[in-house]
């Protein structure tokens, strides 16, 4: 072993300097002790307390600096001196910072102070949490776009009580779609802009109707989407309501399009009485809404298509759609939803035309569903834990390959969302599927392909890749229905 | 113009809490500001909800509201406080409840078989210096008997640094706050080395507390006196200007304690020889402002006491077992949770295996917007966890994520004279996720070995969630806004 004493006389430094340049040649290998310190009465005693101490150090005045140490070797020994010159001679360059010295917010309030102009938050956090940050939200005076669903209905009615007592609006919870002077939220296409506003309960119904429009040259001015249980009686459509009043007094808005789910009628009848008063153009697309009465100048739509249609004044035009010589086996349509407005739609179109047709909204899904059937895959039955089917296909996948094995299924109707948020190849999963599983003998797969030529997918390949898969591909939700019952209406009849 | 009607016109200027998708493709239209989104409450939704609940919120008759107003009154009184040193006496006579079998400690209750052995050999020390034993033995068979009054010196207004032992003839300085009358107490510091609250007993120690009982006492009473009491809050609000924090770092305070007292008592009919061995040991020791600072916390923090519907801190403290805190609004209960080893730096010989889990008092400091709250200030300090100057900003930056306002008085240079980071609240602490930081020395888990280093320690998230439950418990019905009577 050996022993090392220095001294430098006058040369002071900070006593927490040199407890870092002690530790580290603490950590020197070969080096069982070290002692940097000031040659105080006070260090003395500590290092007589450690057995440092050297007789040499009794010298040592307290503006000197003692350098102390037991070697395992000479060699370490001399190693470590120089490291303390280097050390004393200059701190690390460039120590490395242990907290990022400008941080990003933790959270809602610390982000609102920093940016006082923040008048929108979009909160997509699991739902456990998504009330408490939605509240924080309003109290901060931002308006919300609540994407995360599983918020109880008592706050939810909390909630957007609070939001209309301070002119503000909760979007949602569950609310996957808004477009607010062209800044796109959650599931939405890029379109042109224009004069058309829509509001809305459901998601994919808005989609629809936003490509729908932009397709047919028309153009969108906002899209606000209120949630999927906004027009119940509990909530009574005061994010509806907060829409409509909003959307009345924006100039860039002359025409307005309610579209919805099934809904309470009672809030339904005093909503479109509301709407009727704003003095717009007015169109409602209500799934399941029996229309008893007029409401002033509002025009009703049956299909999605049609809504857009009469939005941009312009006629419905005729199924396009010509098959008849695609013959199928299998007798009954089966349909693979990522869309619940596009479900529930395709279900009440087919059950118009075909009788009963199982829905897993009315029916939750089990194997011992047979005949013509319609799965919602977004609905809270699949998607508990998983991320949406429009972000991630492997659910419908994997369901798709049962569906397909059936003898009975004669046509696969799907969905395929496109825009932003969305699964930004789609069609390259499921082609591959429509290869394997729906060959001469199998089903036929209609795909409605939601979007515009705007997407960031890029409408055209992604329908290249699905024909060349050998799907029959629609641009929109109603003819994907009709064109499944023209080919299912010729089941078992000819072929080669 | 509605407040929605208005992002119609003006663009949405967007906040995004969630999935990176949703605000990626918002970034490509308008402004997108960043926020590094974590779940409120340490991922507990019981939390988040009561955080929610509480959050600031003006709407008339509401908790929230309540909680607001309840928050800048104790604010406001902090700032308002005006911690003078008034006096120095024997704490008997001055601290409210105390006999000649009361013991005092640091941190939250405790008895006397969980103390940590440095707490052990304090009270040992104290028994003996007290005459009541003769030796350890003696001492620690009394402290089991039951005869022993032991409390928290936070329970009488007073606080201690490491043990922070109180015994009845010990001096306490006497802290008043001028604006509300309230006083507050400490021991003075012994000065570095082996000393009584790091649980050393042996014969110095003891004849030192006797010394500074005969004649450290009366000589600062005579200049208190003389004084007609010491502004503390101009003198740490001076010290601050001057690189310490306060905490772990006094030398500045102390040399203005210094320059102010000694003409006072060279120019005293005091005994020269004893006006000797006075200046020598305030000459010696750079740690002897801390008690003082220490006591002027505990005068401005208990004028913020007990304000219903108020979720500021008034007290962190450790006593070596676990580390204690209270809420203004929820009076005197302790919500606590396991003490931790600091992470720091050690004298040579020592390492973490022989640190005591933190202890003492002192956090009083950072509960009163100084320590390491001030730490950008005081960037000497920031070494002890092998940190940058930097690092020492980014700490005092993230402190004022959980406080309730700035200090009107304790300013920091470094950071353009902003005032320091003031009130810590158990709703934002909650809200953010973000710890108090505390400056910390660390003792030897055994008695009588002192102090072997120095560092950084938060205080525990335990008794954050213990604290912001009972809050919900008492002042919400667990609906998610609550309208109260008005």
């Amino acid at each position: 072993m050996s022993a090392e004493v220095i001294i430098k006389s006058n040369m002071y430094q900070d006593s927490v300097a040199l407890m870092r340049i002690s530790s580290q040649i603490s950590k020197l290998p070969g080096i069982i002790q070290a002692a940097v310190v000031m040659g105080t009465p006070q260090n003395k005693n500590i290092l007589e307390e450690s057995g440092l101490f050297k007789p040499e150090l009794m010298a040592a005045k307290p503006s000197d600096l003692i350098i102390v140490f037991d070697a395992e070797d000479p060699a370490s020994g001399r190693k470590a001196i120089k490291l303390v010159d280097k050390l004393l001679e200059s701190p690390e360059p460039g120590s490395k910072s242990t907290v990022k010295a400008d941080r990003n917010s933790v959270s809602i309030r610390t982000a609102i102070q920093a940016h006082p102009e923040v008048n929108m938050i979009a909160i997509s956090v699991p739902g456990e949490f998504a009330a408490a940050e939605a509240l924080k939200a309003l109290k901060s005076n931002a308006n919300v776009f609540l994407f995360s669903d599983n918020v109880s209905i008592a706050d939810e009615v909390q909630l957007k009580k609070y939001a209309w007592s301070k002119d503000l609006i909760l979007m949602g919870p569950d609310c996957g779609t808004a477009y607010i002077d062209e800044v796109p939220f959650g599931f939405v296409n890029r379109v042109r802009r224009g004069n058309i506003g829509i509001v809305g309960s459901s998601g994919t119904g808005i989609q629809e109707l936003m490509t729908q429009i932009h397709r047919l040259g028309g153009g969108i001015s906002h899209v606000i989407g209120t949630g999927s249980h906004d027009l119940s009686d509990d909530v009574a459509g005061l994010s509806t309501k907060s829409a409509i009043i909003a959307l009345e007094a924006d100039e860039a808005t002359e025409t307005i399009v309610l579209v919805s789910k099934p809904a309470s009628k009672t809030v339904m009848e005093h909503i479109l009485e509301a709407l009727a008063r704003t003095g717009k153009k007015l169109i409602a697309c209500l799934q399941g809404f029996a229309l008893e009465k007029d409401y002033g100048n509002i025009q009703f739509a049956n299909t999605l298509q049609q809504a857009a249609c009469l939005a941009v004044n312009t006629t419905v035009k005729p199924p396009v759609c010509d098959f008849a010589d695609v013959r199928v086996q299998g007798k009954f349509i089966r349909g693979l939803f990522s869309g619940g407005t596009l479900a529930s739609e395709a279900y009440m179109l087919l059950g118009k035309e075909v009788g009963p047709v199982a829905f897993n909204i009315a029916d939750p899904w089990h194997s011992e569903y047979h005949g013509h059937f319609i799965l919602d895959m977004g609905s809270d039955e699949f998607t508990v834990g998983k991320p949406h089917p429009i972000i991630d296909l492997n659910d419908r996948l994997s369901m798709f390959k049962k569906v397909a094995a059936d003898k009975e299924t004669g046509v696969i109707l799907m969905d395929l969302v496109l825009g932003f948020s969305a699964h930004e190849d789609p069609a390259s999963e499921l082609a591959p599927y429509i290869r394997q599983f729906c060959g001469t003998n199998g089903p036929k797969v209609v795909i409605n392909l939601l979007g515009t030529e705007l997407d960031f997918q890029g409408y055209d390949s992604q329908a290249s890749k699905l024909l060349e898969a050998g799907a029959i591909v629609l641009n929109n939700n109603s003819d994907a229905v009709f064109t499944a019952l023209q080919l299912v209406a010729g089941a078992g009849k000819g072929g080669e | 113009m509605s407040e929605f009607q208005g992002v119609l016109t003006d663009r949405p200027k967007v906040l995004n809490l969630g999935l990176k998708t949703i605000g990626d493709s918002v970034a490509s239209f308008t402004n997108l500001y960043p926020i590094d989104w974590k779940p409120p409450g340490w991922g507990n939704s019981d939390l988040a909800q009561i955080v929610a609940t509480l959050y600031p919120d003006s709407t008339p008759g509401t908790v929230a509201e309540k909680v607001l107003q309840a928050n800048q009154t104790a604010l406001n009184r902090m700032l308002d406080s005006q911690p003078v040193l008034v006096d120095i006496q024997p704490a008997i006579e001055v601290l409210p409840g105390m006999n000649s079998n009361t013991i005092l400690h640091a941190g939250p209750p405790v008895e006397w078989s969980d103390m940590c052995g440095p707490m052990k050999g304090a009270v040992i020390g104290a028994l003996i210096y007290e005459e009541r034993a003769k030796n350890e033995e003696e001492a620690a068979a009394l402290a089991a008997s039951g005869q022993i009054e032991f409390a928290p010196c936070h329970s009488r207004n007073a606080v201690g640094p490491m043990a922070g032992i109180i015994s009845p003839s010990m001096p306490v300085w006497v802290v008043k706050n001028n604006t509300f009358g309230n006083l507050a107490f400490a021991t003075m510091n012994e000065g570095w080395g082996r000393t009584l609250r790091f649980g050393a007993f042996d014969q110095d120690v003891i004849n030192r507390l006797v010394w500074m009982e005969n004649t450290l006492a009366p000589a600062m009473k005579l200049v208190i006196d003389k004084l007609e009491g010491i502004d503390l809050k101009s003198m740490i609000a001076q010290a601050l200007q001057m690189g310490d924090e306060c905490h772990n770092r006094d030398i500045a305070a102390t040399n203005l304690f210094f320059k102010m007292v000694t003409p006072v008592l060279v120019e005293s009919n005091f005994p020269l020889e004893k006006i000797q061995q006075v200046v020598r040991f305030l000459g010696e020791h750079e740690h002897f402002f801390l008690n003082l600072a220490m006591a002027a916390c505990k005068a401005t923090l208990v004028a913020a006491q007990d304000i219903p519907y108020c979720s500021m801190v008034t007290a962190i403290a450790r006593n070596g077992v676990e580390v204690g805190i209270t809420v203004s609004g929820l009076g005197n209960q302790w919500f606590t949770d396991t003490a931790t080893v600091a992470q720091g730096l050690y004298f040579p010989g020592y390492s973490e295996e022989d640190a005591n889990p933190d202890i003492g008092d002192s956090a009083v400091t950072e509960t009163g917007g100084i320590g390491a709250f001030v730490m950008g200030s005081s960037p000497a300090i920031v070494q002890f966890v092998g940190g940058t100057p930097e690092d020492a900003l980014a700490m005092t930056r993230e402190m004022y994520h959980i406080t309730l306002g700035k200090n009107n008085s304790y300013r920091l240079p470094a950071l353009s004279f902003v005032g320091s980071p003031t009130g810590i609240d158990i709703i934002r602490v909650a809200d953010t996720g973000i710890l108090p930081i505390i400056n910390t020395g660390i003792a030897h888990k055994e008695p009588g070995h002192g102090l072997v280093g120095a560092g950084i320690v938060r205080a525990p998230q335990g008794c954050f969630e213990k604290a912001l439950r009972a809050f919900g418990e008492k002042y919400t019905d667990g609906s998610l806004i609550k309208v109260e009577d008005r």
